[in-house]
């Protein structure tokens, strides 16, 4: 995580709206939601995963693409994140 | 960056300003009349002397029809612009270049916006269709994405750093509680704006800019036929603008605490005006201030503090009226409001009054005391990591 934000205006089906710059192991970046995370507990250098999520769903039509949550523990032991 | 510029080469003679508010009864054509009256009646000029007109505006209008309408300009110039929330700064820009060339003898700058008539808050824009996979983030969430970053970057303190927004936000009140053309006229204690609603990050409603209607408008004149008009014109210095890569949601070497399109534009300018050392030779700043952290970055991006250092200066009252360099005299986008393609105009407008000497003396800046001259105009349209920058510098004197 780059930095962050938590929006409280935006639209989101999980609101608030908690986004993160998200920087990838090996180069490039993706501005996203962060999902099933504490809002009041994202800190700069927070390692993140990413995970396929529904965006937004209108007249009955799901969009999904991805957003980011915290590195589950597991994975963080097992250095695999 | 390569630019000519066009120090001295045109002026400003007349000026014209609507208050900036809610005004429920009038649309954007009368606050377009309102402007170029006030405009063409300070430059002692009808609207049939001038030659060709560049409207701004984001949305409140399309093409030249919406400025040629309301004035009556049959069959003459008039472009419409649009360059974010720098709108207003590029049909500044453009009219300077237009007399600078020799096609017009006269030109006017005016920029609108009538915002609060959307039934929504805040700046409403039809953008073209996308895919729906970007990220939804409202305008005081991109800009809060700043302040994490500065924070960690520098070693500030969150809640140290929430004391400086604060502070950003007092000065600017303060400063627009003594302009009766001013969106919010009034006055707030640090404690009310520090425990104001958060809407998104650290940021409160009162460290957003006020969401407003309003017009500004410019008469500009080659320097040489400038005291025709008036006795104390303000020359245009520099213009420069800078639109950037747009690749900062992408690029992980943008790091959030900088617009390096400001860095850019700003350099560029100075050059252009032959200044060196702006926080000395400047009297004056009006900057985009569209929220608290965006004032904060731009006092180290216009080389007004050096990096990492803004926060302390915004403390100390550098920036006060009564500082070193007073920055948005006239209370900013933060209090005199913001309706996007007047903003632009509406800093030079501070900068008219200001250095020709008629700014009430409750907002005067400390500055003008010390034999300075030069005002700064800066003017960001987009967020971090994706925006334009426009900046300019205007004087009382024409160079020796």
């Amino acid at each position: 995580v780059a930095t962050f934000t938590v929006d409280r205006l935006a639209f989101s089906l999980s609101p608030p709206v908690v986004a993160a710059v998200v920087d990838f192991d090996g180069g490039g970046r993706f501005r996203c939601e962060l999902t099933d995370v504490d809002p009041e507990s994202v800190a700069i250098g927070d390692r993140v995963e990413m995970t396929f999520r529904r965006l937004f769903t209108a007249n009955g039509v799901h969009n999904y693409f991805w957003k980011a949550r915290p590195v589950r523990a597991k994975a963080i032991e097992e250095g695999e994140s | 960056m390569a630019s000519n510029g066009i120090r001295d080469r045109v002026a400003i003679v007349g000026m014209g300003c609507t208050p900036f508010g809610e005004h429920w009864d009038k649309g954007a054509d009368h606050l377009l009349v309102d402007a170029a009256n006030e405009a063409i009646g300070s430059a002692g000029v009808k609207i049939d002397d001038i030659d060709a007109f560049w409207l701004g505006t984001m949305g409140s209008g399309i093409s030249g029809l919406t400025l040629s309408r309301p004035l009556k300009l049959d069959y003459r110039p008039v472009s419409r612009l649009e360059n974010m929330c720098a709108t207003g700064s590029e049909a500044f820009r453009n009219a300077c270049y237009a007399v600078a060339s020799g096609a017009y003898d006269t030109a006017m700058a005016i920029g609108v916006e009538k915002l609060k008539d959307s039934g929504f808050s805040g700046l409403v824009t039809a953008r073209p269709v996308d895919d729906g996979t970007a990220a939804s983030l409202t305008a005081p969430a991109l800009f809060s994405l700043l302040s994490p970053a500065y924070a960690h970057k520098y070693g500030v303190d969150q809640a140290e750093l929430k004391d400086v927004f604060t502070r950003i936000a007092w000065k600017n009140h303060h400063n627009g509680a003594r302009n009766p053309r001013a969106q919010f006229r009034k006055e707030v204690p640090k404690e009310d704006i520090a425990c104001s609603p958060i809407v998104a990050g650290p940021l409160g409603i009162f460290d957003c800019s006020g969401v407003s209607d309003g017009s500004a408008a410019a008469v500009i004149v080659r320097a040489e036929d400038a005291h025709r008009y008036c006795d104390n014109p303000l020359y245009v210095k520099a213009l420069s603008f800078a639109a950037g890569p747009a690749a900062g949601p992408i690029d992980p070497g943008y790091d959030y605490t900088t617009f390096e399109e400001v860095v850019r534009s700003a350099a560029d300018a100075y050059r252009q005006a032959g200044i060196t050392d702006p926080r000395a030779e400047l009297a004056m700043a009006e900057v985009h201030d569209c929220f608290t952290p965006t004032e904060l970055v731009l006092m180290e991006d216009l080389g007004f503090a050096e990096r990492g250092s803004a926060w302390k200066e915004v403390l100390a009252g550098t920036f006060d009226l009564d500082g070193e360099l007073a920055v948005n005299p006239d209370g900013g986008l933060k209090s005199f409001g913001h309706p996007i393609g007047a903003s632009g105009l509406r800093m030079l407008f501070e900068c008219w009054l200001q250095l020709r000497g008629e700014a009430p003396a409750e907002r005067r800046v400390a500055s003008l005391d010390r034999g300075r001259t030069l005002g700064l105009t800066h003017n960001l349209g987009g967020s971090p990591g994706e925006c334009v920058s426009f900046v300019s510098v205007v004087g009382s004197e024409p160079s020796a």
